[in-house]
């Protein structure tokens, strides 16, 4: 794969994602146990992840990761649209592909291009209380729990509580 | 004159929004004492109010309302972010400064509240507030939510980043 990484982490390169990345991106976030840990309930289709990408706007970017060249995950920046400062990060790696560290080393990419180029200030991003895989991603990278909304979600049959992380420019910066 | 009654409290009522109560909204968001407790850095020209109108009131499936005491404007109150899904909602209001301190916000909170459990079929309601404006903390403790977390220094409002509030009030929790 030639393409330029638009961003580098250790093992992983982020590039910008294209429609030529459905196929990929559908099969992940259409796999229940992808879909179970992020809140996604609906089918995604090819012409929904292009919409995705055409229709961001300038706050918004989608990543694919990639490990030598293969795909193994997407991920995402939004910035808030209020002059707060405020992005949130979102990320989901290919079941194949879990706990080697790719998800942590692309939030860690992800962390570095928002402070240092787009002058954000702050970073959040929600997990479930029944994903822990994910909650460590973020602890990892230095993120602090700052609150638990209660029952907030519905995820396979229940309830769940939703863990609210943040990360402070000064603190990732330490 | 604002419409007809569409939730009828003792103190206060909520109504439909017209387009003529657009110029009561408009006021309202541009006034300073309003806008440092929303957050609302943007100035609102009469054509926002009505691009807002046609696109949240009209359109979307947001609930916007106005808070009327006897037949006078005093504030609005609506749900933005309803996720059928999950069954949330956030709750969002403003009082015009000259009805602060008379208890219609919690009033129209309680009612509008209510609505949500009693016949949107909402599980949970949540609301945010700055960390400096405790008279709309105090509005959304009496009617029963609780505090959920703290996100750390997420917003910017005058000069400085402050706190921001998370409370959460089940249909349960009542």
């Amino acid at each position: 794969m030639s393409q330029t990484p638009f961003l580098r982490g250790e093992h992983v390169t982020l590039h910008p994602e294209t429609p030529a990345d459905g196929l990929f991106v559908t099969s992940l976030l259409n796999d229940p146990r992808v879909r179970a840990g992020i809140g996604h309930s609906t089918p995604v289709v090819r012409e929904d992840h292009e919409e995705i990408i055409t229709d961001a706007d300038d706050g918004e970017s989608h990543f694919l990761i990639r490990v030598d060249g293969e795909p193994v995950g997407s991920c995402s920046l939004h910035e808030g649209s209020h002059p707060w400062g405020v992005g949130e990060v979102g990320y989901a790696v290919h079941p194949d592909h879990w706990n080697e560290g790719y998800a942590t080393d692309a939030v860690d990419c992800l962390a570095r291009y928002a402070f240092e180029e787009r002058r954000i200030n702050k970073l959040g991003a929600d997990v479930y209380a029944t994903n822990p895989a994910s909650a460590q991603v973020l602890e990892k990278v230095g993120f602090q729990r700052e609150g638990t909304r209660r029952e907030h979600a519905f995820v396979d049959g229940e309830y769940v509580d939703l863990h609210e992380y943040g990360l402070l420019a000064d603190e990732w910066r330490e | 004159m604002p419409g007809p009654v569409f939730i009828d409290g003792d103190d206060v009522t909520l109504r439909p929004v017209e387009r003529e109560d657009l110029d009561f909204c408009q006021r309202g968001l541009n006034d300073p004492a309003v806008r440092a407790g929303l957050g609302a850095t943007d100035p609102m020209t009469a054509d926002d109010e009505e691009s807002w109108y046609e696109n949240r009131v009209l359109e979307g499936d947001s609930v916007q309302l106005l808070v009327c005491v006897d037949e006078d404007p005093v504030g609005m109150i609506g749900f933005t972010n309803v996720n059928e899904k999950w069954g949330t909602a956030e709750l969002g209001y403003w009082l015009a400064p000259e009805y602060h301190g008379n208890g219609y916000a919690t009033a129209a909170a309680h009612l509008l509240v209510e609505y949500g459990f009693d016949q949107r079929r909402l599980h949970k309601v949540y609301a945010k507030a700055f960390a400096h404006n405790e008279a709309s903390q105090r509005v959304l403790e009496k009617v029963g939510f609780e505090r959920e977390g703290a996100l750390r220094e997420q917003a910017f409002v005058d000069g400085e980043y402050v706190d921001v509030y998370r409370y959460g009030l089940l249909a349960s929790d009542q």
